[in-house]
Protein backbone atom coordinates (compact mmCIF):
# COMPACT_ATOMS: atom_id res chain seq x y z
CA UNK A 1 0.00 0.00 0.00
CA UNK A 2 1.46 3.56 -1.08
CA UNK A 3 2.52 5.26 1.99
CA UNK A 4 0.36 8.94 3.18
CA UNK A 5 3.15 10.68 3.76
CA UNK A 6 3.69 13.79 1.48
CA UNK A 7 7.85 13.57 2.28
CA UNK A 8 8.21 10.03 1.36
CA UNK A 9 6.00 10.21 -1.54
CA UNK A 10 8.29 12.50 -2.64
CA UNK A 11 11.16 10.89 -1.94
CA UNK A 12 10.05 8.17 -3.59
CA UNK A 13 9.35 9.80 -7.22
CA UNK A 14 13.05 11.25 -6.99
CA UNK A 15 14.14 7.88 -6.16
CA UNK A 16 12.46 6.77 -9.02
CA UNK A 17 13.40 9.29 -11.61
CA UNK A 18 17.20 8.62 -10.81
CA UNK A 19 16.72 4.92 -11.00
CA UNK A 20 18.65 3.95 -8.16
CA UNK A 21 17.32 0.91 -6.71
CA UNK A 22 19.32 1.48 -3.81
CA UNK A 23 17.78 4.78 -2.77
CA UNK A 24 14.58 3.20 -3.68
CA UNK A 25 14.56 0.75 -0.64
CA UNK A 26 15.93 3.21 1.49
CA UNK A 27 12.84 5.90 1.20
CA UNK A 28 10.56 2.88 1.60
CA UNK A 29 11.89 2.22 4.52
CA UNK A 30 10.39 3.51 8.45
CA UNK A 31 12.05 6.54 9.63
CA UNK A 32 12.80 4.40 12.63
CA UNK A 33 14.98 1.99 10.70
CA UNK A 34 16.79 4.99 8.63
CA UNK A 35 17.53 6.55 12.44
CA UNK A 36 18.91 2.50 13.57
CA UNK A 37 21.40 2.23 10.38
CA UNK A 38 22.74 5.97 11.30
CA UNK A 39 23.24 4.95 15.10
CA UNK A 40 25.42 1.89 13.44
CA UNK A 41 27.14 3.88 10.70
CA UNK A 42 27.84 6.07 13.48
CA UNK A 43 29.79 3.87 15.79
CA UNK A 44 31.15 1.65 13.23
CA UNK A 45 33.06 4.77 12.20
CA UNK A 46 33.96 6.31 15.93
CA UNK A 47 35.15 2.74 16.44
CA UNK A 48 37.76 3.05 14.07
CA UNK A 49 39.45 5.80 15.99
CA UNK A 50 39.26 4.92 19.29
CA UNK A 51 35.11 5.14 20.15
CA UNK A 52 32.95 7.37 21.89
CA UNK A 53 33.86 8.34 25.55
CA UNK A 54 31.89 6.33 28.57
CA UNK A 55 29.78 8.38 30.61
CA UNK A 56 31.26 8.69 33.87
CA UNK A 57 28.94 8.32 36.88
CA UNK A 58 30.10 9.76 39.94
CA UNK A 59 31.26 7.50 42.78
CA UNK A 60 31.47 9.07 46.41
CA UNK A 61 32.74 6.41 48.74
CA UNK A 62 32.45 7.06 52.51
CA UNK A 63 35.71 8.88 53.89
CA UNK A 64 36.91 6.82 57.23
CA UNK A 65 40.21 8.35 59.39
CA UNK A 66 43.21 6.80 59.49
CA UNK A 67 42.52 4.91 56.09
CA UNK A 68 44.10 5.74 52.97
CA UNK A 69 41.97 6.44 50.50
CA UNK A 70 43.47 6.99 46.26
CA UNK A 71 42.33 10.69 45.57
CA UNK A 72 44.52 10.56 42.15
CA UNK A 73 47.45 11.32 41.86
CA UNK A 74 47.39 11.10 45.62
CA UNK A 75 47.11 8.98 48.18
CA UNK A 76 45.26 10.88 50.94
CA UNK A 77 44.68 9.60 55.25
CA UNK A 78 42.80 11.93 56.43
CA UNK A 79 43.54 12.00 60.92
CA UNK A 80 41.52 14.86 62.54
CA UNK A 81 39.90 17.97 61.92
CA UNK A 82 40.89 20.63 64.70
CA UNK A 83 40.49 24.48 65.15
CA UNK A 84 43.03 27.15 66.24
CA UNK A 85 43.73 30.76 66.22
CA UNK A 86 47.53 31.64 65.35
CA UNK A 87 49.58 29.22 63.74
CA UNK A 88 53.12 29.51 62.98
CA UNK A 89 53.84 29.64 59.47
CA UNK A 90 50.40 30.86 58.45
CA UNK A 91 49.18 34.28 58.43
CA UNK A 92 45.18 35.02 58.37
CA UNK A 93 43.69 37.54 56.23
CA UNK A 94 41.42 38.74 58.72
CA UNK A 95 42.08 39.84 62.54
CA UNK A 96 40.16 37.81 64.81
CA UNK A 97 39.46 34.88 62.16
CA UNK A 98 40.51 31.34 62.78
CA UNK A 99 42.07 27.97 60.93
CA UNK A 100 40.36 24.89 60.42
CA UNK A 101 43.06 22.74 59.81
CA UNK A 102 42.50 19.09 58.30
CA UNK A 103 45.60 16.63 59.07
CA UNK A 104 46.28 13.62 57.03
CA UNK A 105 49.32 11.79 55.28
CA UNK A 106 49.58 12.84 51.30
CA UNK A 107 51.80 10.23 49.41
CA UNK A 108 52.15 11.41 45.28
CA UNK A 109 51.68 8.07 42.86
CA UNK A 110 52.15 10.53 40.16
CA UNK A 111 55.92 10.09 38.35
CA UNK A 112 57.09 14.16 38.44
CA UNK A 113 56.76 16.64 40.79
CA UNK A 114 52.62 18.09 41.85
CA UNK A 115 52.03 21.60 42.32
CA UNK A 116 49.26 23.98 44.48
CA UNK A 117 46.95 23.00 41.42
CA UNK A 118 46.69 19.61 42.68
CA UNK A 119 47.20 19.62 45.96
CA UNK A 120 45.32 22.75 47.53
CA UNK A 121 42.16 20.76 46.86
CA UNK A 122 42.35 17.48 47.36
CA UNK A 123 41.25 18.00 50.41
CA UNK A 124 37.93 20.04 50.69
CA UNK A 125 35.23 21.45 53.18
CA UNK A 126 31.50 21.42 52.35
CA UNK A 127 29.41 23.31 53.72
CA UNK A 128 31.14 24.60 56.58
CA UNK A 129 29.76 28.04 57.51
CA UNK A 130 32.10 31.43 57.60
CA UNK A 131 34.94 30.28 55.02
CA UNK A 132 36.67 33.12 53.70
CA UNK A 133 37.75 31.31 50.83
CA UNK A 134 35.22 31.12 48.14
CA UNK A 135 34.00 27.45 46.25
CA UNK A 136 35.29 26.14 43.90
CA UNK A 137 33.77 27.31 40.62
CA UNK A 138 29.83 25.55 39.85
CA UNK A 139 30.40 23.79 43.65
CA UNK A 140 29.96 23.09 46.92
CA UNK A 141 33.43 22.88 48.11
CA UNK A 142 36.33 25.53 49.42
CA UNK A 143 39.26 24.10 48.95
CA UNK A 144 42.60 24.95 51.36
CA UNK A 145 44.18 28.16 51.57
CA UNK A 146 47.56 27.01 52.15
CA UNK A 147 49.08 23.63 52.99
CA UNK A 148 51.64 23.15 55.61
CA UNK A 149 54.21 20.76 56.12
CA UNK A 150 54.07 19.10 59.52
CA UNK A 151 57.52 18.38 60.32
CA UNK A 152 59.07 21.88 59.67
CA UNK A 153 55.99 23.93 59.30
CA UNK A 154 56.83 24.97 55.92
CA UNK A 155 54.46 25.58 53.01
CA UNK A 156 54.17 22.09 51.17
CA UNK A 157 55.26 22.07 47.48
CA UNK A 158 56.48 20.59 45.28
CA UNK A 159 55.08 17.17 46.47
CA UNK A 160 57.97 14.91 45.11
CA UNK A 161 57.00 11.09 44.12
CA UNK A 162 57.05 8.33 46.51
CA UNK A 163 57.38 10.70 49.70
CA UNK A 164 54.67 10.68 52.91
CA UNK A 165 54.55 13.76 54.14
CA UNK A 166 52.52 15.24 57.40
CA UNK A 167 50.60 17.51 55.91
CA UNK A 168 48.12 20.05 57.29
CA UNK A 169 45.32 21.65 55.36
CA UNK A 170 44.35 25.13 56.17
CA UNK A 171 40.93 26.69 55.93
CA UNK A 172 40.61 30.11 57.19
CA UNK A 173 36.88 31.52 59.15
CA UNK A 174 35.64 34.50 60.42
CA UNK A 175 35.79 35.15 63.77
CA UNK A 176 32.24 36.23 64.01
CA UNK A 177 31.30 32.68 63.39
CA UNK A 178 31.55 30.26 65.86
CA UNK A 179 33.97 27.25 65.81
CA UNK A 180 33.03 23.87 64.01
CA UNK A 181 31.94 21.29 66.01
CA UNK A 182 32.13 19.08 63.31
CA UNK A 183 33.16 19.50 59.71
CA UNK A 184 32.13 17.70 56.31
CA UNK A 185 35.59 16.52 54.74
CA UNK A 186 35.70 16.08 51.11
CA UNK A 187 38.54 14.40 49.22
CA UNK A 188 38.93 15.25 45.39
CA UNK A 189 40.37 13.28 42.67
CA UNK A 190 41.72 13.80 38.99
CA UNK A 191 41.95 12.28 35.87
CA UNK A 192 45.20 12.26 33.73
CA UNK A 193 44.24 13.07 30.19
CA UNK A 194 44.96 15.21 27.28
CA UNK A 195 43.66 18.72 27.29
CA UNK A 196 40.77 19.02 24.93
CA UNK A 197 42.26 22.68 23.38
CA UNK A 198 45.97 22.24 23.30
CA UNK A 199 48.70 19.74 22.92
CA UNK A 200 49.94 17.84 26.60
CA UNK A 201 48.24 15.94 29.52
CA UNK A 202 47.63 16.50 33.28
CA UNK A 203 45.28 15.63 35.87
CA UNK A 204 42.05 17.24 35.13
CA UNK A 205 38.36 17.05 35.35
CA UNK A 206 38.68 17.16 39.95
CA UNK A 207 35.84 14.89 41.64
CA UNK A 208 35.03 14.27 45.08
CA UNK A 209 35.74 10.89 45.67
CA UNK A 210 34.92 10.17 49.32
CA UNK A 211 33.55 12.32 51.92
CA UNK A 212 32.21 12.35 55.47
CA UNK A 213 31.22 14.65 58.28
CA UNK A 214 34.14 14.40 61.23
CA UNK A 215 33.91 15.65 64.53
CA UNK A 216 36.01 19.31 65.08
CA UNK A 217 37.55 20.49 67.99
CA UNK A 218 40.26 23.16 69.35
CA UNK A 219 43.74 22.21 68.96
CA UNK A 220 45.76 21.72 72.03
CA UNK A 221 49.22 21.69 72.87
CA UNK A 222 50.52 18.61 72.12
CA UNK A 223 52.86 19.23 75.86
CA UNK A 224 49.57 20.13 77.53
CA UNK A 225 48.31 16.35 76.19
CA UNK A 226 51.26 15.18 77.17
CA UNK A 227 50.52 16.41 81.15
CA UNK B 1 22.57 7.65 -10.21
CA UNK B 2 23.14 4.03 -10.93
CA UNK B 3 23.86 1.05 -8.21
CA UNK B 4 27.48 0.52 -9.48
CA UNK B 5 28.25 4.45 -9.08
CA UNK B 6 26.72 4.16 -5.73
CA UNK B 7 29.14 1.67 -4.92
CA UNK B 8 31.74 3.43 -5.99
CA UNK B 9 31.31 6.11 -4.05
CA UNK B 10 30.75 3.85 -0.91
CA UNK B 11 34.18 2.02 -1.53
CA UNK B 12 35.91 5.23 -2.18
CA UNK B 13 34.12 6.79 1.03
CA UNK B 14 35.62 3.30 3.17
CA UNK B 15 39.12 3.82 1.99
CA UNK B 16 39.14 7.24 3.07
CA UNK B 17 37.69 6.20 6.50
CA UNK B 18 39.84 3.02 6.65
CA UNK B 19 43.11 5.25 5.54
CA UNK B 20 42.16 8.04 8.39
CA UNK B 21 41.85 5.00 11.08
CA UNK B 22 45.14 3.93 9.69
CA UNK B 23 46.85 7.50 10.56
CA UNK B 24 45.23 7.70 13.96
CA UNK B 25 46.84 4.04 14.72
CA UNK B 26 49.99 4.59 13.48
CA UNK B 27 50.54 8.37 14.99
CA UNK B 28 48.91 6.96 18.93
CA UNK B 29 51.12 3.58 18.26
CA UNK B 30 54.34 5.25 17.68
CA UNK B 31 56.22 7.92 20.38
CA UNK B 32 56.86 10.48 16.91
CA UNK B 33 55.72 13.45 18.88
CA UNK B 34 57.96 13.13 21.59
CA UNK B 35 60.95 12.17 19.93
CA UNK B 36 60.51 15.11 17.56
CA UNK B 37 60.04 17.39 20.67
CA UNK B 38 62.89 15.83 22.86
CA UNK B 39 65.16 18.29 23.98
CA UNK B 40 69.58 17.57 22.84
CA UNK B 41 71.32 15.96 26.28
CA UNK B 42 75.10 16.98 26.99
CA UNK B 43 76.37 14.53 29.38
CA UNK B 44 78.74 14.86 32.18
CA UNK B 45 79.80 14.30 35.84
CA UNK B 46 80.21 15.78 38.75
CA UNK B 47 83.68 18.30 38.43
CA UNK B 48 83.51 18.71 35.09
CA UNK B 49 82.40 21.42 32.58
CA UNK B 50 78.62 20.40 30.85
CA UNK B 51 78.86 23.13 27.72
CA UNK B 52 75.55 24.25 26.04
CA UNK B 53 74.42 26.70 23.75
CA UNK B 54 73.33 29.14 26.29
CA UNK B 55 75.64 28.52 29.55
CA UNK B 56 78.14 26.65 30.85
CA UNK B 57 77.02 24.73 34.16
CA UNK B 58 79.55 22.34 36.20
CA UNK B 59 78.45 20.47 39.92
CA UNK B 60 81.61 20.99 42.12
CA UNK B 61 79.80 18.47 44.58
CA UNK B 62 77.20 16.62 46.46
CA UNK B 63 75.70 16.10 49.76
CA UNK B 64 72.92 15.14 51.22
CA UNK B 65 71.05 14.66 54.54
CA UNK B 66 67.60 14.41 56.20
CA UNK B 67 67.85 18.57 56.63
CA UNK B 68 68.91 21.57 54.46
CA UNK B 69 69.70 24.70 56.54
CA UNK B 70 67.95 26.99 53.32
CA UNK B 71 68.63 30.11 54.29
CA UNK B 72 68.14 29.81 58.05
CA UNK B 73 64.83 27.88 57.75
CA UNK B 74 65.44 24.18 58.75
CA UNK B 75 64.11 21.75 56.36
CA UNK B 76 63.00 18.27 57.26
CA UNK B 77 62.21 15.66 54.53
CA UNK B 78 60.30 12.48 55.03
CA UNK B 79 62.84 11.07 52.50
CA UNK B 80 66.72 12.56 51.90
CA UNK B 81 67.70 15.98 50.90
CA UNK B 82 70.18 15.99 47.88
CA UNK B 83 72.26 19.10 47.63
CA UNK B 84 74.36 20.01 44.54
CA UNK B 85 76.41 22.70 44.39
CA UNK B 86 77.17 24.35 40.96
CA UNK B 87 78.56 27.36 39.21
CA UNK B 88 76.93 28.67 36.12
CA UNK B 89 78.73 30.50 32.99
CA UNK B 90 76.38 32.75 30.92
CA UNK B 91 76.80 32.53 26.62
CA UNK B 92 75.63 35.05 24.14
CA UNK B 93 73.35 37.36 26.61
CA UNK B 94 72.23 37.01 29.79
CA UNK B 95 70.77 33.97 31.27
CA UNK B 96 68.96 32.39 34.15
CA UNK B 97 68.05 28.85 34.15
CA UNK B 98 64.49 28.06 34.69
CA UNK B 99 64.25 24.08 34.90
CA UNK B 100 66.13 21.98 37.38
CA UNK B 101 65.35 18.60 38.46
CA UNK B 102 66.58 15.10 39.31
CA UNK B 103 65.87 12.40 37.10
CA UNK B 104 65.58 8.85 38.85
CA UNK B 105 66.74 5.64 37.57
CA UNK B 106 63.04 4.56 36.99
CA UNK B 107 62.14 8.22 34.74
CA UNK B 108 60.55 9.52 37.74
CA UNK B 109 61.72 13.46 37.76
CA UNK B 110 61.50 15.11 40.76
CA UNK B 111 61.77 19.36 40.07
CA UNK B 112 63.61 22.02 41.85
CA UNK B 113 61.03 24.63 41.60
CA UNK B 114 59.16 25.40 44.90
CA UNK B 115 58.79 26.05 48.54
CA UNK B 116 61.25 23.25 49.21
CA UNK B 117 62.77 21.45 46.51
CA UNK B 118 64.52 25.11 44.73
CA UNK B 119 67.07 25.81 42.54
CA UNK B 120 67.96 29.65 41.36
CA UNK B 121 70.85 31.18 39.67
CA UNK B 122 69.42 34.76 39.78
CA UNK B 123 70.59 36.37 36.11
CA UNK B 124 73.61 35.51 35.41
CA UNK B 125 75.26 38.19 32.95
CA UNK B 126 76.87 37.12 29.66
CA UNK B 127 80.56 35.89 30.21
CA UNK B 128 80.31 35.96 34.36
CA UNK B 129 80.09 32.79 36.60
CA UNK B 130 77.67 32.93 39.61
CA UNK B 131 77.82 29.77 42.29
CA UNK B 132 74.20 28.25 43.29
CA UNK B 133 73.12 25.32 44.85
CA UNK B 134 70.45 22.91 44.38
CA UNK B 135 68.28 21.01 47.42
CA UNK B 136 66.23 18.20 45.98
CA UNK B 137 64.30 15.53 48.40
CA UNK B 138 63.46 12.51 47.13
CA UNK B 139 62.89 8.91 48.11
CA UNK B 140 65.78 7.45 49.18
CA UNK B 141 65.32 4.06 46.78
CA UNK B 142 65.51 7.21 44.53
CA UNK B 143 68.61 8.92 45.25
CA UNK B 144 71.10 6.11 44.02
CA UNK B 145 72.01 6.61 40.19
CA UNK B 146 70.16 10.00 40.11
CA UNK B 147 71.04 12.18 37.24
CA UNK B 148 70.79 16.09 37.23
CA UNK B 149 68.84 17.78 35.15
CA UNK B 150 69.44 21.46 33.75
CA UNK B 151 67.80 23.70 31.33
CA UNK B 152 66.93 27.18 30.10
CA UNK B 153 63.15 27.65 30.09
CA UNK B 154 61.36 28.87 32.93
CA UNK B 155 58.19 27.75 31.41
CA UNK B 156 59.50 23.73 31.35
CA UNK B 157 59.38 23.79 27.95
CA UNK B 158 62.48 21.95 27.57
CA UNK B 159 62.37 21.05 24.42
CA UNK B 160 64.42 21.12 20.92
CA UNK B 161 67.31 23.16 23.00
CA UNK B 162 70.11 21.72 24.98
CA UNK B 163 70.16 20.14 28.74
CA UNK B 164 72.37 19.47 31.06
CA UNK B 165 72.47 15.67 32.65
CA UNK B 166 74.51 15.02 34.90
CA UNK B 167 75.44 11.82 36.62
CA UNK B 168 75.94 12.68 40.36
CA UNK B 169 77.41 9.37 41.20
CA UNK B 170 75.31 8.57 43.82
CA UNK B 171 75.40 5.21 45.22
CA UNK B 172 72.96 3.12 47.13
CA UNK B 173 75.32 3.25 50.46
CA UNK B 174 75.73 6.77 49.90
CA UNK B 175 72.15 7.93 50.13
CA UNK B 176 71.35 5.71 53.02
CA UNK B 177 73.89 7.26 55.05
CA UNK B 178 72.46 10.07 54.13
CA UNK B 179 69.25 8.86 55.24
CA UNK B 180 70.31 8.46 58.64
CA UNK B 181 72.18 11.99 59.29
CA UNK B 182 70.36 14.59 60.92
CA UNK B 183 72.64 18.04 61.25
CA UNK B 184 72.06 20.32 58.61
CA UNK B 185 73.38 20.82 55.13
CA UNK B 186 73.65 24.49 53.81
CA UNK B 187 72.25 25.70 50.56
CA UNK B 188 73.67 28.98 50.54
CA UNK B 189 71.59 31.44 48.09
CA UNK B 190 73.56 32.32 44.96
CA UNK B 191 75.97 34.82 44.23
CA UNK B 192 78.98 35.99 41.79
CA UNK B 193 81.81 33.54 41.69
CA UNK B 194 84.65 35.05 43.03
CA UNK B 195 87.08 36.33 40.09
CA UNK B 196 90.51 35.11 39.99
CA UNK B 197 93.21 37.67 41.06
CA UNK B 198 96.35 37.40 38.91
Amino acid sequence: MPDQDPAAETARRRARISRSRVATRLAERPLRDLGVLGAVALLGATAAFGGLEPAEVEEVAPLVPGTTTTAAPLEVTVDRVLWTGELPGAYLEGEGNRWIAVTATVTSTHTESLYATELDDAVALIDVPGLVKEPELGTDRVSASTVLHVLDGSPLGPVQPGLTYEAVFLFEQRGDVEPPTDATVALVGRTWRSWSWQSGEAWLDPAVVARATLPAREAVDSTEEDA
Amino acid sequence: MTGSAVLRRAGAGALVVAALALGQVVRTSLPADSLIAAPYERAGDVGAPVVMRYATVQATGVDGSTVIDDAGSALTTPGVWVVVPLTVTAHGEPRRLGYAALRAADGRIFRADGNRSSFETGTVQTGLTRTATLAVELPVEAAAGAELLLALDATTDTRRDDMAVIDLGITREMAETWAGRTDAVAVPTSADAPVATP
